[in-house]
């Protein structure tokens, strides 16, 4: 497969954390496997953790993926970002974003 | 059926089959698949020319799906009636599918930056633009956008920077939208129309740090605006451009700018390209992201749905700050190769000659435009006879305006549309539809999107033919508003974004809307549309002009006020008029109170200010109480 389409997600949980590994492009093409994975998982995550240290783009359709997550969340609970590379901490930045989600 | 067979250069397969699959000829695919290396990586088999696939062609599917596991083997494009052979036979659960409209190849995946490329490269010698003075092909508008994008550079604009662009439409305005896009910068789109502290605090939502400016209405050469401006929107002195039309890009051609500028940015067709502020009439403007995906890809699609064509030349007075025209005006033009005309200014009589010496054939308008042509002096139905497709937009035509439009504009067909900055467009007319249509519905969706009506109380899909709120997905919804908090971002946890307008889909499948939800009225439990009420009150002899507002009841929760205005000489009477409504109206319908005003307040852009008048209806009747 093309390299550069891909998303590779894993999730691991533990108890009500859920913990989202995100590792290569989050983008029109791969970010509908992100919100089915979400939907399929989200019940009862009282603390949802994105590790996203190997995403290396995040696109418009993925920004809404995450917004949509957010406000799951902050009916159940907590939500934030973490490890986020320089590149796409430029994309939260210019794009808002970084001010409506938790990005630690 | 016929197979052709793709190598990719990274050992993927795909196979495209086009015809009917069935016992004689599903044994061709066999000796296909077996010659693929079992180790390849994928297998894709392309079915966009599939038109049947019997049990003999299914089983021959099976036999690839085994031989390359592990979701290696993917078939795609999959049109509604082959798909319906795979569910009847269970075999959609087998083999990995696509349908035609899932399937995210068919969109257009480039930034506006390589659009404009691709454009360069392909119809590099095409007029795109023709203004008042001069002509411009897509060569040159490259090279004019790389002349300002380097001078923009210059100043210090680079991927990701905000940069507000403002100014009547102009080549040189489409120029700078251009050449941001090519800094990867998000290009911040403001009304011209508006003073400069309503300018400046629209910059200051969108955070923009440059400003591209052109003609402003209320600049009038007047330094003191440009400074006012800047200062409400907090750009720092030297970051503003003038794009205005005084300046010739094209004596600049000679400089190494226009044909060297090396852009390095890397933009991609997701990436936020563009900001547009939504126009409600209170509260502070709020900025719509929007990606080169979202706008490339509905410009192409309302491209198809104007019919337009590269032998089209469409006379533009759409402002490009605002969706619609930058979507049905500069991107459908663009995907059709069909000549965008500039008029220099909207005064009738140079948009009735204009269209007339250019025999253009598309121009989309308000009723108000269309009404003020035919009322033009020198008007004549020839001057206007090359027009054949008109988008009403603004707002609705009526009964009577379209029968004048249809009488003075014989040849022309008129669609009427709705979209939001959010996302445009999600419906239109047929080109060839009924009056009726174009009259009381707006359209049907759009391919490719969904529309869901949902109770505004319960959230839930109301039944069909219901009103409710208006829900919408689709591939041209925007990412979110710019730094607006979570609770106002209007797309829901399942990813539906809420109009805030009222409608439902009737029985053939056209969208009609009624009313905007912050404006329903509910009276003890009962919706009331006031579009309703003000409908049958407009049909008195003595209206001049009527609101209907929902003002606060202990009771009721809400009761039914009409303000109105009388025509000249009229006197009301109150019993009367209740007598004259109820064969209209149900009971509850009928307002509890009649206002009577001389003038309603007025918002900016002529439309009546609603919030303020029912601010006033309340008042009135408070001091009453």
């Amino acid at each position: 497969m093309g390299g550069n389409k891909m998303l590779n997600i894993s999730m691991d949980t533990n108890g009500s954390e859920l913990i989202v590994n995100l590792e290569g492009r989050l983008d029109t093409s791969t970010s509908p496997q992100l919100e089915n994975d979400l939907k399929a998982n989200i019940d009862g995550v009282s603390e949802l953790i994105f590790d996203i240290k190997d995403l290396q783009y995040i696109s418009s359709a993925g920004l809404r993926v995450l917004l949509s997550a957010q406000k799951i969340m902050n009916k159940q609970g907590t939500m934030v970002i973490r490890n986020s590379t320089e590149e796409v901490k430029e994309i939260f930045d210019v794009t808002g974003f970084s001010d409506i989600l938790t990005i630690e | 059926m016929t197979i052709e067979i793709l190598n990719e250069d990274n050992g993927a397969y795909k196979l495209i089959v086009t015809g009917r699959i069935d016992t004689e000829t599903s044994a061709e695919l066999r000796p296909v698949i077996a010659d693929i290396p079992q180790d390849a990586p994928e297998v894709v088999i392309d079915f966009k020319g599939v038109e049947y696939i019997s049990s003999a062609g299914l089983r021959e599917l099976l036999i690839c799906r085994k031989r390359f596991p592990d979701e290696r083997m993917n078939v795609i494009n999959v049109s509604p009636q082959v798909l319906k052979i795979f569910e009847t036979t269970g075999f959609d659960t087998i083999i990995p599918l696509k349908t035609a409209e899932a399937d995210l190849s068919e969109y257009i995946k480039l930034s506006f930056k390589d659009f404009l490329k691709a454009k360069v490269r392909e119809s590099g010698d095409r007029v795109a633009v023709v203004t008042a003075s001069d002509s411009y092909t897509w060569s040159d508008i490259d090279k004019c956008a790389r002349i300002i994008a380097s001078d923009l550079a210059g100043m210090g604009v680079s991927r990701g920077s905000h940069v507000a662009l403002c100014g009547i439409n102009s080549i040189n305005w489409i120029c700078a939208f251009y050449a941001i896009q090519k800094l990867g910068g998000i290009a911040i789109l403001i009304n011209p129309s508006q003073a400069a502290q309503e300018i400046g605090n629209t910059a200051l939502v969108g955070e923009a740090a440059y400003l591209c400016y052109g003609e402003m209405v209320e600049m009038r050469g007047d330094e003191t605006f440009l400074r006012q401006l800047m200062e409400t929107a907090h750009i720092p002195e030297g970051h503003q451009y003038s794009i205005s039309s005084g300046i010739d890009l094209k004596q600049r051609f000679g400089e190494p700018a226009a044909t060297s500028g090396i852009f390095e940015a890397e933009v991609e067709a997701d990436d936020t390209a563009v900001m547009i502020f939504t126009s409600g009439s209170t509260g502070r403007p709020k900025g719509v992201l929007l990606s080169s995906y979202n706008l490339l890809n509905a410009g192409r699609y309302n491209c198809e749905d104007q019919t337009l064509c590269s032998d089209d030349s469409m006379c533009l007075i759409l402002p490009l700050f605002h969706v619609f025209g930058l979507v049905a005006g500069l991107i459908a033009n663009a995907m059709a190769d069909s000549v965008i005309h500039i008029p220099p200014n909207i005064h009738t009589d140079t948009i009735m000659e204009l269209i007339s010496r250019e025999r253009c054939t598309i121009f989309h308008s308000v009723p108000t435009m269309l009404i003020a042509l035919i009322n033009n002096k020198s008007f004549d139905a020839d001057k206007l006879s090359s027009i054949r497709c008109t988008i009403i937009s603004g707002s609705a035509a009526t009964e009577a305006q379209i029968h004048l439009f249809r009488q003075m504009m014989p040849n022309n067909h008129f669609f009427s549309s709705y979209g939001l900055s959010e996302m445009a467009p999600v419906s239109i007319t047929d080109y060839e539809d009924t009056d009726d249509h174009v009259l009381h519905t707006v359209g049907k969706p759009v391919r490719n999107i969904e529309i869901t009506i949902l109770d505004p109380e319960s959230g839930e899909p109301v039944p069909e033919g219901k009103d409710g709120e208006i829900c919408i997905q689709g591939y041209n919804l925007m990412t979110g508003y710019y730094k607006v908090a979570l609770d106002d971002q209007s797309i829901d946890l399942n990813g539906w974004l809420h109009t805030g307008d009222l409608g439902h889909i009737a029985a053939d499948g056209y969208l009609c809307l009624s009313g905007r939800l912050k404006e329903l009225i509910i009276r003890g439990g009962e919706n009331i549309m006031p579009i309703q009420v003000e409908n049958a009150l407009s049909e008195l002899d003595i209206i001049d002009n009527v609101r209907v507002v929902g003002v606060p009841s202990e009771f009721f929760g809400e009761e039914v006020a009409a303000c109105i205005k009388l025509k000249s000489g009229a006197t009301f009477d109150e019993e009367s008029v209740r007598k004259q409504l109820s064969p209209k109206l149900g009971r509850f319908k009928i307002p509890s109170y009649f206002e009577i005003y001389e003038e309603f307040p007025m918002l900016g852009s002529g439309k009546i200010d609603t919030v303020k008048l029912k601010a006033d209806v309340i008042n009135r009747l408070n001091g009453r109480a």
